[in-house]
C-alpha cells in the first residue's frame, strides 16, 4: 500500500495498492500528459528537470547554454527544478551572471555557479541542517528553511532543533493568520464604520448647534 | 485596506503576521530535509489513525513503542511535517478519509521517499488488504 503526496501546482493525495493501481484520490483527474483515475496504474509527474545531486558540471553548462538567451536565474530554475529562491541563492553575490543571457556564460561562470551548487548541496547531503524561521522587523514571519540561506542575511532570524519543528511553528502561526483573514466579514466592518462616522458628525453637529 | 482591515478585524498579531500571508513555496529542497527527518522519526511507526482536517489536509497519529505519540500533517501542494500542535478535527470524515481508515489504520509506515527531487513523496505502508 502506499500514500503518495503530491506538493507541487495545487497538489494531491493519492492511495494505491503496492502495484501502484489507484484505489482513492483527493482530486480524480484526466491530465494531457497522465491519469489519476481509480483502477489505473498511478504515474509519476513527468520532469525535464535534472536531480542537482547528480547533474555534472558538463551537463550543467550545456543544459545554461541551451537556454540561450533566457536569465540564468530562469535556467536554473527550470534546467534543475529547484525553485526561484534556490536558484537565486546560488547566483547571489555574482550579480553580473545573473543579467547575462545564457549563451554569454563563459566557463567560469558556469564553474562558479557549480561550485555554489556543491556547497549548498553539502550542507542537505550531510545534513548539517540549520532549521530556521526568516522575521521581519516586526518579528513577522518571512519564510521557512532547512539551511542558512545568505539571501536572508541581516534578516532576525530564530533557529530549531529540527526543520520539522520550525516547519510546525511557521505554518501553525501562517495557518491561523489565514483562517483569521478568511473569517472577516468586510461588508460588517464597513458598516460599522459608516454607523460610527454617521454618529460622530450627528454628535459634532449637536455639540456645534 | 488590507492592513486596515487585519487592524480593525483581528487586532495587533494578526497585523504583525500578514508576511505570514504570502505563499511559502514548498521546495525540493524543503522535501529533502523534511524526508531526511521524517526516516529517523517514522518509519516503523504504527498507524493509530488518520484525520481529514480540511479538503486537502491529512493528520496522521502514530506510534511508536516507548516513545510519544507522533503527529504528521500532510497538506496536497502545500506541507508536511509533524506537528506538536493539537489540531482541530472535523466530527466525520470524508470520503477519501473513510477510504484511507479502511486500509492503514492498524499497519505500519514502513517507507518515506522524495521522487528524485521532485516535489513528490511516497510513504509505503504494511496494511492488511481489508476484504
Amino acid at each position: 500500500m502506499k500514500l503518495i503526496l503530491e506538493l507541487f501546482g495545487e497538489g494531491n493525495i493519492v492511495l494505491t495498492k503496492e502495484d501502484g493501481e489507484i484505489l482513492q484520490a483527493l482530486f480524480f483527474k484526466r491530465m494531457r500528459d497522465r491519469n489519476i483515475v481509480r483502477k489505473e496504474a498511478y504515474q509519476m509527474p513527468p520532469s525535464n528537470a535534472k536531480n542537482p545531486f547528480a547533474v555534472s558540471e558538463a551537463e550543467l553548462e550545456a543544459g545554461l547554454k541551451a537556454a540561450g538567451a533566457a536569465e540564468v536565474v530562469r535556467a536554473l530554475v527550470r534546467f534543475l527544478g529547484v525553485g526561484g529562491l534556490y536558484a537565486e541563492e546560488l547566483l547571489l553575490g555574482q550579480v553580473s551572471k545573473n543579467q547575462k543571457p545564457c549563451a554569454a556564460l563563459t566557463a567560469e561562470d558556469v564553474d562558479s555557479v557549480f561550485g555554489a551548487l556543491q556547497g549548498l548541496l553539502s550542507a542537505f547531503s550531510g545534513q548539517t541542517f540549520e532549521p530556521n524561521i526568516v522575521l521581519d522587523d516586526a518579528d513577522g514571519f518571512v519564510n521557512v528553511a532547512p539551511v542558512k540561506l545568505k539571501r536572508y542575511e541581516g534578516f532576525k532570524q530564530q533557529s530549531y532543533s529540527s526543520f520539522n519543528e520550525a516547519l510546525d511553528e511557521f505554518y501553525v502561526r501562517v495557518t491561523a493568520a489565514e483562517k483569521a483573514v478568511a473569517g472577516v466579514d468586510v461588508g460588517q466592518f464597513r458598516r460599522e464604520a459608516e454607523r460610527l462616522k454617521r454618529m460622530i458628525a450627528e454628535q459634532e453637529t449637536s455639540f456645534g448647534g | 485596506m488590507h492592513e486596515e482591515l487585519f487592524t480593525v478585524a483581528t487586532g495587533i498579531l494578526v497585523q504583525k503576521d500578514v508576511t505570514c500571508l504570502a505563499k511559502k513555496d514548498f521546495t525540493s529542497f524543503d522535501l529533502y530535509a523534511v524526508v531526511q527527518e521524517l526516516k529517523n522519526r517514522i518509519v516503523d511507526a504504527r498507524v493509530n489513525n488518520v484525520y481529514q482536517l480540511d479538503p486537502k489536509t491529512l493528520l496522521f497519529k502514530l506510534h511508536k513503542v516507548n516513545e510519544p505519540p507522533i503527529q504528521l500533517v500532510l497538506e496536497a501542494g502545500r506541507r508536511l511535517h509533524l506537528t506538536s500542535y493539537a489540531l482541530e478535527k472535523p466530527p466525520a470524515p470524508p470520503a477519501f478519509c473513510m477510504t484511507l481508515r479502511k486500509y492503514l489504520p492498524g499497519g505500519w509506515l514502513s517507507g518515506v521517499e522524495q521522487h528524485e527531487f521532485e516535489r513528490v513523496v511516497v510513504f509505503q505502508f504494511r496494511a492488511e488488504m481489508a476484504t
